[in-house]
Order: C-alpha cells, then structure tokens, then sequence
C-alpha cells in the first residue's frame, strides 16, 4: 500500500499537472483555429511570395526568375478544352501584338492539374500557343502553396465518366515589376482594352 | 441575338454569292427534311491533347422540336456534353444532362454561353485545317453524318461566324 503523500504536496502537484495541460493546449490548439483573418485582395498586394516549381523545359524556377518584370499570370489545366484555351490564345494573341515589347512581359501559365500536366505535355501546350508563355508544373503541394498565398482557387471536381475536371479562378491576373497585384484581364473585355492595360502595365515598369 | 442572326443570314447569302462554290466556305453545312446543321467545328489542338471541343449551330425548321442525344467520332473515345460557366471569378465545367433541345422552328447553338461538345480521350491530334467526320444522333432526326473542320485554338461560334460572314 502506497504512502499518502500529504495534502499540500498533491495540491501543488495538481497545479503543476494543470500548467502542463495549459501549455500544450496552448501550442496545439490555434492550429485548429482558423487562421485569423485572411489578408483582402486588391491593387497592391503582392503576388510574389516564394516557390520552387518546373518550367516546359524541366528547369527548377523560383520567383527569382520572375523578378522586376511585370507579369500575366493565369491558372488553369491542359485537359480543359474551353476557358484556358481561349485565355491562352488571347496570351499569345497580346504578346504577338506586342511585339518587341513583349520582352518586357512574363506571360506565364500555371497548371491547377499537376498530376496530369507533367513537364512534356506543359511544353507541348504552351509552345503550341507561344513559346513566349512560361509554363510551370511541379509537385501538387508546391502548386497548391503557391496559389493560395497569391488568392488563386482551385479545386479537382470528379465527373460521371470516371475521370475529373478542375475548377479554378478564371482570370489573367497582372503584376507590376514589384510584383503587386494590379488587375486582371477578363475574357469579356476586348482585345484593344486588354492590349492597353498590358501597355501601361510594362510603360511603367520600364 | 435575332439581330445577330439576321445579319449572319445576310451575311451567309452575301458571302455565298461572292465565292465560287469551290471555296465557298458557308456551303458547309448539313441538312435533313427538318434540321439545318450549320459549320460544325472543332478547335485545334495542342500535339499529344487529350481533350478537344466542338461547336454547332442547329437549326429546326420543323413543327416539333428535336434532341441531340450524342455525337460519336472516331477521333474521340467519347463526346460530352458541357458547359463551362465563370461563378465569381472561378472558371468551372459541369456536365449538360439528358442531350440539347433543338426547339421547334428555332436553334440551338453550342457554343454559346460556355456551352460545348467535349472531346473525350483523343485517338490522335485534331490539326488545323483538319476535316473530322462525325455522326449527330437525333431522337427524331437519327444519325446525321457530318464533317467537323478544324478551327484555330481560339475560335469560337462568333469568330467562326464573323469570319464566314466577312466572306474570308
Ligand atoms: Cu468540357
């Protein structure tokens, strides 16, 4: 039979156990939490937050590569037959019209679909609408990291037949040479309003 | 919309009785007693795509309306219907259920908001200037074989309408 400790003791140690218990819940709890606020998006916000992904050649690129130029960035999947498509022809349409001043523009296509756009099918893709567009592909939890911390949705839907779809945000978001946010170019706007927006957009960054 | 078909109607006759028959573009189309299949299309696409799009004009002459239940190529495993919608900023497609009615005495045109013919699991690439036979099946009209030609990647039922129209 054990010896009773006396009663101050076990009161103290009853204490002791609580603080323990208070600061694990301190640290494990908040991660159940939602974060507290998520940061509004507008003009002004920087895109520019860090990644390691792979462009159509299989080079490692980070947002180094990608620094003091101005930028349209858009989201989307090879599979998709309708909505990228169709930004990616107004992409090559606008750097075409460009002309020599496209030099001074990232034109960029991110893949939501990494599992299915490997290096060789992103290279095939943006090189069949212009090899100007940089095509990045890598690891789903590097793209996933990357579209969030620059507001970008994505989601895989599964389809009857099997196989499954990709929503994602729809638009072509620009970026000034610091990297903030600044518009989007929508598919609705015609392809004078577009090519303005991207003038001033590299007539200031320049 | 009425306007703008009128002015495509228009412009198809002009066009029409500007080129020769051989080059005249307008001329594809296809027709039975009741149905007018007006420039089927498919875009061009990337070497090694899986996927690829459709889009057509139907146009019902006759006192009932018809179905489009399905299309079937050889170019594709499947053909889907679908139509991609832009919901608050975010791109999304969702499948069109129980095939496209094509209304008595009106039209339907697939391609018009998002709506579209999805190429599933390509058997080999669809080039441009590619022509692409294929079979509409109808509930009433049956299976009306068609051709497919083979637009640019962007192309659209407008920009396909424009360029008919201007009569290249
Ligand atoms: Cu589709």
């Amino acid at each position: 039979m054990a010896t009773k400790a006396p009663l101050t003791l076990r009161v103290f140690q009853l204490i002791l156990w609580s603080l323990v218990l208070l600061a694990i819940g301190y640290m494990v709890v908040p991660r159940f939490l939602p974060t507290p606020q998520t940061p509004e998006f507008g003009p002004g916000v920087p895109l520019s937050s860090p990644f390691t992904l792979v462009n159509q050649n299989g080079e490692s690129v980070t947002e180094a590569a990608f620094a003091n130029k101005a930028g349209a960035w858009f989201y989307g999947f090879t599979n998709c037959p309708d909505v990228c498509p169709t930004a990616l022809t107004e992409m090559a349409g606008l750097l075409q019209a460009l002309g020599d001043d496209a030099a001074k523009l990232n034109a960029v296509f991110v893949t939501v679909d990494p599992e299915r756009d490997t290096v060789p099918v992103m290279k095939a893709y943006v090189e069949f609408f212009d090899p100007r567009i940089v095509g990045l592909t890598g690891e789903l939890p590097a793209i996933a990291d990357m579209a969030k911390s620059r507001f970008i949705y994505f989601a895989k839907v599964p389809q009857d037949d099997g196989g499954y779809t990709m929503d994602h945000s729809a638009s072509i978001y620009l970026t000034n040479a610091k990297g903030e946010f600044v518009g989007t170019l929508d598919a609705e706007e015609p392809l004078t309003t577009k090519l303005a927006k991207l003038k001033r957009l590299i007539g200031e960054a320049a | 919309m009425k306007t703008r078909v009128k002015r495509f109607l228009v412009g198809a006759v002009v066009a029409v009785a500007l080129m020769s028959p051989t080059s005249s573009a307008f001329a594809h189309g296809f027709e039975t007693s009741e149905l007018e299949i007006i420039h089927p299309f498919l875009r061009a696409t990337p070497p090694g795509a899986k996927t690829g799009a459709g889009y057509v004009i139907i146009r019902n002459s006759g006192s009932e309306p018809d179905r489009l239940l399905g299309i079937e190529m050889e170019a594709a495993a499947r053909v889907e219907f679908h139509q991609s919608v832009v919901e608050e900023g975010i791109a999304k497609m969702r499948p069109i259920e129980g095939g496209i009615e094509i209304p008595a005495g009106g039209e339907y045109r697939l391609g018009a908001d998002g709506s579209h013919a999805m190429l599933v699991e390509l058997t080999g690439g669809i080039g441009l200037g590619f022509l692409v036979e294929a079979t509409l099946i109808f509930e009433k009209a049956g299976r009306v074989p068609i051709t497919f030609e083979v637009e640019p990647a962007g192309a659209t039922l407008e920009s396909a309408d424009a360029e008919h129209t201007d009569g290249h």
